[in-house]
């Protein structure tokens, strides 16, 4: 047991420490397109690059380390491949850390074909990039399947999935998070192999000079990013179905829909990639109409099913509107706007016009930001509360969801106003013609500072009950 | 003793990697033609036959401009070059109303008098709509830079070594570069198109040497085959498939034993 709470609150400290900095790094960004650090903007793209795997990759990590406690109230996950995940995480991130920093590695979070082979860096550079990515995804393809295996102890795959649900036949009751998670898992290792695939290609080019094919290579690199941050949503959302329930004294169980919303993502979410191939002329068109379909098929559904859900599990519920109700109740909120960000993203009429401005990285960074890493950190709040109690002042609480509200929309705001003007995303610094990019940067700037403020508070509170947690192992 | 020959064969391989020139590939026709898109061109002044001067602002600011490069002396590609400009223009509908063509000399021992008698003796025309002359070699350099063209000498000849191509100008900037000896009647379709703002993607498909290609392109039809790279994009779907379905048969719950 105490194994299984010092990985639970190792996961906690690596996750803030590590969203902190990389919070700094995206501060830094926004400073050189402000025009505010001139001096540094040589460093732009490799922070960018830092900053977009540095937070796709801490927030799968954050949702596995809270979908794996969750669980671990069902079925009984390894808490030596949670270690040995945890090891494999922090060698992949020193990795990443020397290909940026040293090797001044600048492809971007997509690192896209051919760019890790054609740019101005060094070549060990990209090689210890691409070992970064073999560690990360070799790591999290053994806890994926760990956790897929515990399911499977207790489960048969067509209880998981519950399928009994949607037949109506004899069953046993599902928890949603068991069958949430393992519709993430399952996806999960068709995302983790892509991923691997994409490295091998590249490792292939660079031993042999033997080019690979760039429509494949890209199908296959957004396969593994595309999933990547939409599992990462789902896994928080499935432990969301298991702790609010908590807080409003009202249970949230399976039943057909939600299996019904939730299959229909396991089966959908493998082809909505496809919207980030639009402006790919050599993808085949029925790729790209499939692409549309899946992309709000494989959102809407599960959103509206979730969303429905928690509404009514909270009207009129006597709840205490602590961090982590506030925080999750706020992150399927964002979940949801960011969603309709993306839904209309992905329509090719729309994508067509937007898919290079920011109005890209503004409906990301919204379900990111205001929904993901609220979900996650909610539960980590929670966590801690619960192994180590400590009387709660909600005047604090509502000041840090108050800023973190205020800043992080204010600052989604300023990415969505950029991108209906025309402001072009991945651009260091912006030319005459659409200068008000940085005086839209500016006020981003200070909105993000709110966020921090926000998020300092609840450091200061998660950091308390983390302390008493830690010293409660120890004693 | 075996592992160590592996570790070592991986280490010598990955430090291969690391510190090894990079395998160079030939740049493909489609990577130099697209070198100069989007380029402003110079308003360059064309000296033409009978002491005209013309601006190319003039010429481009009602109908694209087809600009191309050559020199009278040329004994190699430059007069079965225009032949093939003329011809393929007279093949997809002549002159008319879409554009103009300006070929511009390069050799400072030109004069537009032997510019215009190459024309004549190739046949291209009619003269307002196609102009042949020379231009300073002040304005030459940026005209060249501007549109992707380059020239050396030969040593021991009178010759010079330079591409053949033609560059179709759009309010003043490149908007497509056809390179080649002759000039095809498909692409030069393409490059009409482009005159009038249409956009025509154009891309290297992979070659032979690339593996897993997810579509093949037959030239002679155009028709696309499918790869064996969309099986390849089908393989993590099928692994997480393979994969999951293992997992759950081999850990499933065994039913407690009859007592």
């Amino acid at each position: 047991m105490k194994h299984a709470q010092r990985n639970t609150l190792g996961w906690i400290a690596v996750t803030v420490v590590l969203f902190l900095v990389l919070l700094l790094v995206g501060m830094f960004l926004r400073a050189v397109q402000a025009n505010q650090l001139d001096a540094a903007q040589g460093w732009f793209y490799p922070m960018m690059t830092l900053h977009g795997v540095g937070m796709a990759g801490l927030w799968w990590v954050g949702a596995m380390a809270c979908a794996s406690r969750v669980l671990a109230r069902y079925v009984e996950p390894s808490e030596k491949v949670s270690s040995f995940a945890m090891l494999g995480t922090v060698a992949g991130v020193v990795l990443l850390l020397v290909s940026v920093f040293l090797g001044r590695f600048a492809a971007g979070w997509y690192f896209l074909y051919p760019l890790p082979l054609k740019g101005t860096w060094p070549r060990w550079s990209t090689v210890v990039f691409l070992a970064s990515l073999t560690v990360l995804a070799v790591t999290w393809l053994v806890w994926v399947l760990d956790l897929l295996r515990a399911i499977a102890k207790k489960f048969p795959l067509t209880r998981a999935l519950g399928w009994h649900y949607i037949t109506g036949a004899e069953g046993p009751e599902v928890p949603p998070v068991v069958l949430i998670t393992t519709v993430s898992l399952i996806a999960a290792i068709a995302c983790l192999v892509s991923g691997a695939a994409t490295v091998v290609f590249f490792v292939l080019e660079l031993f042999t000079g033997t080019g690979s094919d760039p429509l494949l290579m890209k199908n296959l690199t957004f396969l593994f990013g595309h999933l990547l941050v939409n599992l990462s949503l789902y896994l928080a959302v499935g432990v969301i179905y298991d702790v609010l329930p908590t807080y409003t004294g009202r249970p949230w169980k399976a039943n057909r829909v939600v299996a019904v919303a939730w299959n229909v993502v396991l089966w959908v979410v493998l082809f909505a990639y496809f919207h980030h191939l639009y402006m790919d002329f050599a993808q085949p068109p029925a790729f790209q109409y499939l692409g549309q379909v899946a992309s709000y098929v494989s959102s809407i559904p599960s959103a509206v099913v979730t969303v429905f859900g928690a509404v009514a599990l909270v009207y009129r519920a006597p709840v205490r509107w602590n961090l982590t109700v506030a925080l999750f109740f706020l992150g399927l909120m964002g979940w949801g706007i960011g969603g309709i960000g993306a839904v209309i993203d992905s329509t090719i009429a729309v994508n067509s016009v937007l898919h290079n401005t920011l109005w890209v990285p503004a409906h990301f960074h919204t379900y990111m930001i205001e929904g993901l890493v609220l979900m996650v950190l909610g539960y980590f709040y929670h966590y801690c509360q619960e192994e180590a109690p400590i009387e709660e002042d909600l005047r604090l609480h509502k000041i840090a969801t108050c800023l973190i509200v205020v800043g992080g929309y204010g600052f989604l705001a300023m990415f969505y106003l950029s991108g209906a003007l025309g402001v072009p995303r991945r651009f260091a610094i912006y030319p005459a013609n659409v200068a008000h990019g940085a005086t839209l940067s500016k006020v981003a700037l200070g909105f993000i500072t709110l966020f921090l403020g926000g998020l300092l508070v609840y450091a200061r509170e998660l950091g308390r009950r983390w302390n008493k947690a830690r010293q409660a192992i120890h004693a | 003793m075996r592992s160590l020959r592996w570790a070592a064969v991986a280490c010598a391989l990955v430090a291969c990697a690391v510190t090894g020139t990079p395998p160079v590939r030939a740049e493909s026709v489609v990577t130099a033609e697209a070198r100069a898109l989007h380029r402003a061109v110079p308003d360059v002044t064309i000296s033409v036959a009978g002491g005209e001067q013309v601006k190319l602002s003039s010429l481009w600011h009602d109908k694209p401009v087809l600009i191309t490069l050559f020199y009278q002396r040329c004994l190699g590609s430059c007069s079965p070059f225009l032949r093939s400009l003329s011809s393929t223009i007279k093949t997809v509908g002549g002159l008319g109303d879409d554009y103009r063509v300006v070929s511009v000399s390069f050799d400072p021992e030109d004069t537009p008098e032997r510019t215009h008698e190459l024309a004549t003796q190739l046949g291209l025309g009619p003269g307002e709509s196609w102009k042949v002359g020379t231009t300073s070699p002040a304005q030459l350099q940026p005209l060249m830079d501007s549109v992707g063209f380059w020239y050396r000498a030969i040593p021991g000849t009178d010759q010079v070594d330079h591409p053949s191509l033609v560059a179709m100008v759009r309010d003043g900037r490149v908007v497509r570069v056809l390179l080649g000896n002759t000039v095809s009647p498909t692409r030069f379709q393409e490059l009409r198109l482009e005159a009038r703002g249409t956009f025509v993607p154009f891309y290297a498909a992979p070659d032979a040497s690339t593996r897993f290609r997810c579509l093949d392109v037959d030239p002679a039809t155009g028709q696309l085959r499918l790869g064996w790279g969309l099986v390849v994009l089908l393989l993590p779907a099928a692994l997480a498939l393979a994969l999951s379905l293992a997992v759950f048969r081999l850990a499933r719950p065994r039913p407690a034993p009859a007592e």
